[in-house]
């Protein structure tokens, strides 16, 4: 088994997260310099732990181990721990909340009404989110790029709700419930 | 035409893409299908809605998702509507009672399906708007 570094998992998780991401956008999504993450990218594609394709990464099975075993060490104490498992439950309805309405939105072509309620949702998470910040400080990421996409859609670029391709409010959500429910040691439904 | 396996329809489209089914369960899967270069020729079968392994194949091109629970108003939902790309959501047989039940073990349910619609070839159909089906073609 692969041990990780603090540095060398904040990169492979974010791969682990994003699925298919290039360098530069896993840069940015982890808060790190490129000529960081590139290195640390290349000796992952050489130890066998992610493989890239048309200049994007994504972890292989041997990365995810990896990337579950650093989770597993550095945050075994959250998953007993009452505020954390408490802050998990209430974010599992403001969730179902947001899903619904990012379906909402794509099937009233971004009605003004509905996108004006998703990013309260969002910012409502993102306020959610100080209160792990604390404990988990990489989280405070999560609420830099919720800021810069809200902003970027308050200026009227919709592509930033649930565009796959870019640092959307959707993928930036989808990621970090992953990431939660890795912190506190939960599957997600296959 | 006639349907061997229908459910909720993600999105309405024209969109009829046919392709062997390939049954995913679990990432490395996954990304065999991607390494392969092969993923295009296949309708993906996968277990769950909130499917976030598929998210690879799904930004590497993939045709079609028929899934075996969720709802289109979840994450796959939502990606499958963004990348247009058809999708069949808690589908079940046509010629058999059984249907998928929240919370309830559907191991035999899902193993049917399998074996019904692994390795064949068909093709999706999701114009209507509630109802998406997948009709065998070979």
């Amino acid at each position: 088994m692969t041990v990780l570094s603090e540095q060398e998992f904040r990169v492979l998780n974010g791969a682990h997260l994003k699925k298919m991401a290039t360098a530069a956008e896993l840069a940015s999504a982890v808060g790190l310099d490129v000529a960081v993450v590139e290195p640390v990218l290349n000796a992952a594609a050489g130890s066998g732990l992610l493989m890239a394709a048309e200049g994007r990464h994504l972890l292989l099975p041997e990365g995810t181990s990896a990337v579950h075993e650093y989770y597993r060490t550095a945050y075994e104490a959250m998953r007993s721990n009452d505020l954390v498992l408490a802050w998990y439950e209430r974010f599992e309805t403001v969730n179902e909340q947001f899903i619904k309405q990012v379906s909402e939105w794509q099937s009233t072509d971004g009605d003004e009404r509905v996108q004006s309620r998703l990013i309260k949702t969002v910012e409502r998470l993102t306020k959610n989110l100080r209160e792990l910040t604390p404990i988990v400080p990489r989280y405070e990421t999560y609420v830099d790029r919720f800021g810069g996409s809200v902003a970027r859609i308050d200026q009227g670029e919709k592509d930033f709700v649930c565009k796959p391709t870019i640092d959307s409010v959707h993928n930036i959500w989808f990621e970090f419930h992953e990431d939660i429910l890795t912190v506190i040691g939960r599957p997600r439904d296959t | 035409m006639s349907y061997v396996a229908e459910g909720y329809n993600s999105f309405e489209t024209k969109k009829t893409p046919s392709g062997i089914v390939r049954y995913l369960p679990d990432p490395k899967s996954v990304i065999a299908l991607i390494q392969s270069g092969k993923l295009k020729e296949h309708i993906l079968l996968v277990q769950g809605g909130t499917t976030t392994f598929l998210a690879p194949a799904l930004s590497m091109g993939a045709i079609g998702v028929i899934t075996m629970s969720g709802a289109p108003e979840s994450h796959l939902g939502i990606l499958s509507r963004e990348f247009q790309m058809p999708c069949v959501m808690t589908a079940y047989l046509t010629g058999s009672e059984s249907r998928y039940l929240t919370g309830a073990n559907n191991d035999a349910h899902f193993a049917a399906i399998i074996k019904a619609l692994d390795g064949k070839k068909v093709q999706l159909h999701c114009e209507d708007r509630e109802t998406g089906r997948v009709a065998v073609l070979s």
